[in-house]
């Protein structure tokens, strides 16, 4: 299929906008931002950000790179931030930073979105190596719903708690208790906390419900058998994970552009900085190249948590690792002083984050116009100790609602290829991280391995083979290393097909309690030796994906899918994607693989 | 003597004499030499974080070099580093801290002698939550009693008016003690909350201390100090302890200021070792700085505590927190 004609039946399915953003431009990607010259012989200060502020702080770092204002004692500053989502970032200080040239240049100031993520840094590593930093930019944690079931629920005559969102997400009956059946179930959109802050704090917030407090939550408190199961009970309404926020609101987006957002999901815990971003119709706060802001049908609405919330507080923490020196140490200082001048912090406001400088005061985009209410929230709860951080996220590692995984693995015979110097071929590269991914699924988890190329013998059908069915990986753990290890490149590529047995599989086992999934990589087009059908087929696929995924009553598989190599179909992976309001990951370099299986993974 | 050899002489007594006459016009025009002695140069203002802005501009504009940091850590240099690696510095900071550097080192048998020259000026109060300070005053007074204030902190507010909405009390100081201006509202809590008695030790200062310490842990402050938090992240804090200066916007409708019992000011000063001298030009321009933001001229009648005061209040503080 041309490119043409596949684009002119993706506006046709109401797609596009969705199939033109991916994962991994949103998330723990360690791409740069779009940052002007080089740094010469200058004292270069790398940053690690999270990812919803790359556009500001590339922005900044470029004014302020090519001001009188970056010089340390005669020599010139360079400063260049790259895009590391918090967790992510946490875990790479953690482990020493490894793989630079993948993961990028260790950073001088890590900048995650809040400062909670360092207490778990050196809670780990067992000493300060990341020191209190200096917050940057303010923005709460807030519950996004679509307009009309905040309206529903009576906000914002009736406050609205964590304890009212964790109620409805367990009621059977959801929205027809508040007489809109046609909602369907109350479905919950939460980040997976080893990765995204508000994930984090979301989680957080869901302990504190538990308990009953505000402050002082411990350790022994997460060990209460009665907040156990609450995290149980709030976890199993959640739609899936994931690295990122954006990706909810990505899909969230594009099931507006169709008229069914109100079936996605009922509300997702996100800063509110992204509710602006959504109603201005710009969901991932970044716009591409041609990409023109659209308001959506039915706007968000950021819901302030009765009892409190938590607070993204941006700060800048200059490392003491190894890998900065005290010249580096310094001219990161110039930087961060740079920041907080007043003219930059308006810079901040136009970001939709509220200033950290109180000559700056919140006003237009932090507007009731946009969704956001410049007067919330009146009340906080307390960030936990770095212990307690620590024991939330082993805990919800325990708590996570059980996924249903399908992994479909291409061995077509462009597998085959050398990907390494070394003489590792693509095929290798991904079966290394596929089973370095296993480890993130829990015992409970169900995984399962599909293969697919053409010329399969010995299988039912001549396009894929099932070599492990789904079933708990505690059980199968070796087998499925062993299952991975033994694949070999074979010949064509029926990406088509396999796709369609492969929802079918999911859809006919699917299991309401579990999140159904298939994560399906590939390096090529649709090649089944018949492309006279492609058109029909890929219309076909995308028809069927879409139609089983909206609803009140649907049972949504989402097919994850990762565009590998440079040969892949990428276009035709979003759009599989985008048709299941799952996303879309790019490997295009193989070397990432590795990172993009963790970031897949992370969705469960 | 040739001619060339006088001529060289008369030039180089002219050498002499210009140089003597510039230092006495210009240099000494710009040294204030306090406690008098011989004066050394100041290469570095360190200065309080609190006073940053304030100080880079005013380093700026004199060309000082100026080196930010907590004042507790400034404050622990100067009780302890040798006098030599201190005499070309001056510190900004609030009073007492110079005199408890002192009483520090005289404790230390170690003795240095400060002078301190005053700059600006700006009483202490609460900053507090518009729709929750007619409550405060209901409850406390006005001025607010600290006794009163250690008491409801993390109470319900609906314990003191039942239609008041959900939250607890939460009265909140600037990092303690790193800042100047926490070590400043600690004491002035502690010393106005126990008039007279003693501190250490006494277990109704653990009774009424503890909620206070907890109301707003120190995590919880993004600003430095609690007024700089309060008017960016509202939500942190409900009373906010520290100089009326701080507040930006006087007129900031979300804010009531309250006076507390027992006022005492928040007062910069410019310390330097003894015989260092504070030049005048550093001194005015910081003075400029700092009126520009609020802050006012001294009146020479400043309420402060004592040194001794306040480094037994700040240990109590400290006590509590761990």
């Amino acid at each position: 299929m041309t490119l043409r004609r596949r684009t002119a039946a993706l506006i046709a399915l109401g797609l596009v906008a969705a199939a033109c953003s991916t994962a991994t431009d949103d998330g723990g990607d360690s791409q740069e931002g779009d940052l002007d010259g080089d740094p010469g012989d200058c004292i270069v200060v790398d940053m690690a950000v999270s990812s919803e502020k790359i556009t500001l702080l590339t922005e900044l770092a470029n004014d302020f790179n090519d001001s009188d204002d970056a010089d340390l004692d005669g020599d010139c500053i360079f400063v260049r931030p790259q895009r590391k989502a918090s967790g992510a970032a946490a875990q790479l200080i953690v482990d020493g930073w490894p793989n630079p040239e993948i993961e990028g240049p260790p950073p001088v100031i890590w900048s995650p979105a809040a400062s909670g993520w360092a207490g778990v840094v050196n809670e780990r590593v067992g000493t300060e190596v990341a020191p209190p930093g200096t917050p940057f930019m303010l923005t709460p944690l807030v519950i996004a719903m679509p307009e009309p079931m905040a309206e529903a629920l009576g906000y914002p005559d009736e406050p609205v708690g964590f304890n009212d969102i964790i109620e409805l997400a367990n009621d059977p009956d959801g929205w027809a208790s508040f007489g809109h059946p046609e909602w369907g179930e109350f479905r919950l959109g939460k980040t997976n906390p080893n990765f995204s802050t508000s994930g984090l704090n979301f989680t957080t917030a869901e302990y504190y419900a538990a308990t009953g407090k505000t402050s002082g939550l411990t350790t022994e408190d997460l060990a209460q058998p009665a907040a156990e199961q609450f995290a149980r009970d709030v976890e199993s309404a959640v739609v899936h994970y994931g690295d990122t926020t954006l990706t909810f609101l990505n899909n969230w987006f594009a099931a507006d552009a169709r008229g069914t957002s109100l079936t996605y999901a009922s509300a997702v815990a996100v800063e509110e900085k992204s509710v602006i971003d959504y109603n201005r119709g710009d969901p991932d706060g970044e716009l591409g190249p041609g990409e023109t802001p659209r308001p959506p049908r039915i706007p968000l609405v950021a819901v302030y948590p009765e009892e409190g919330t938590l607070f993204s507080d941006n700060p800048f923490i200059v490392l003491d690792t190894d890998w900065v020196s005290d010249e580096q140490r310094a001219a990161a200082l110039v930087f961060e002083e740079y920041v907080q001048r007043p003219e930059n912090q308006e810079k901040v406001l136009e970001f939709g984050f509220r200033p950290n400088n109180p000559a700056v005061p919140v006003g237009d985009p932090i507007t009731l116009d946009n969704g956001v209410d410049p007067n919330q929230p009146t009340s906080e709860l307390e960030i936990p100790s770095p212990a307690v951080s620590v024991g939330i996220l082993d805990a919800w590692a325990e708590h996570r609602k059980e996924a249903r995984v399908l992994m479909v693995l291409d061995i077509s015979g462009s597998m085959g290829d050398f990907a390494t110097t070394n003489g590792e071929t693509k095929l290798d590269l991904a079966k290394a991280a596929a089973i370095e991914a296993l480890d993130q699924f829990k015992p409970a988890d169900e995984v399962g391995l599909w293969v697919f190329s053409t010329d399969i013998v010995g299988s039912p059908s001549p396009f894929y083979r099932e070599v492990v069915p789904v079933a708990p990986i505690g059980d199968q753990r070796a087998a499925l290393e062993s299952a991975i290890n033994e694949q070999f490149p074979l010949a064509g590529t029926p990406l088509y097909d396999v796709t369609d047995a492969a929802y079918q599989q999911m859809l006919a086992d699917y299991d309401a309690d579990k999140i159904n999934a298939i994560v399906f990589l590939t390096d090529g087009v649709n090649d089944d030796g018949n492309p006279a059908d492609d058109n029909t087929q890929f219309a076909d696929v995308i028809q069927t994906l879409q139609a089983g995924s909206e609803g009140a009553a649907s049972r949504p598989v989402r097919v994850f899918t990762i565009s590998y190599g440079e040969g892949a179909d990428e276009v035709t992976l979003q759009a599989i994607s985008a048709a299941t309001a799952a996303a879309h990951y790019d490997a295009s370099d193989p070397a990432t693989i590795d990172r993009v299986f963790t970031e897949v993974i992370s969705n469960f | 003597m040739t001619l060339k050899r006088l001529g060289a002489l008369v030039a180089a007594i002219v050498l002499i004499a210009g140089a003597w006459v510039l230092r006495t016009n210009v240099l000494d025009d710009d040294e204030n030499t306090g406690g008098g002695g011989a004066s050394n140069e100041l290469d570095v203002l360190v200065c309080a974080e609190e006073l940053a802005a304030a100080c880079n501009a005013a380093g700026n504009q004199v060309g000082i070099d100026v080196r930010i940091e907590p004042a507790d850590t400034t404050l622990r240099n100067w009780s302890s580093n040798p006098t030599d690696e201190l005499a070309p510095n001056g510190w900004a900071t609030l009073q007492p801290l110079p005199e408890m550097a002192a009483l520090s080192r005289d404790a230390a048998e170690d003795p240095l002698e400060i002078e301190t020259v005053e700059v600006s000026t700006s009483p202490l109060v609460l900053v507090v939550d518009a729709s929750r300070a007619p409550l405060l005053v209901d409850a406390c007074g006005d001025p607010v009693e600290w006794r009163c204030l250690g008491e409801l902190a993390e109470t319900s507010w609906s314990d003191i008016d039942a239609s008041a909405s959900n939250g607890t009390v939460r009265p909140g100081f600037a990092r303690t003690p790193d800042t100047a201006i926490g070590q400043l509202g600690v004491g002035a809590a502690l010393l106005g909350a126990f008039d007279g008695a003693p501190l250490v030790g006494n277990p109704d200062v653990i009774v009424w201390g503890q909620p206070l310490v907890e109301a707003v842990p120190a995590r919880s402050l993004v600003a430095d100090t609690a007024i700089g938090t309060i008017q960016v992240r509202q939500s942190a804090l409900d009373v906010a302890v520290g100089a009326r200066a701080e507040l930006i916007n006087p007129d900031d409708p979300r804010f009531t200021v309250v006076d507390v019992e027992q006022p005492i000011d928040a007062t910069v000063v410019i310390a330097r070792p003894m015989g260092g001298g504070v030049p005048d030009a550093l001194r005015s321009a910081l003075a400029d700085e700092l009126t520009a933001s609020g802050w006012a001229a001294p009146s020479g009648e400043s309420s402060v505590p004592s040194a001794n005061d306040l480094l037994n209040t700040t240990a109590v503080w400290e006590n509590l927190n761990s």
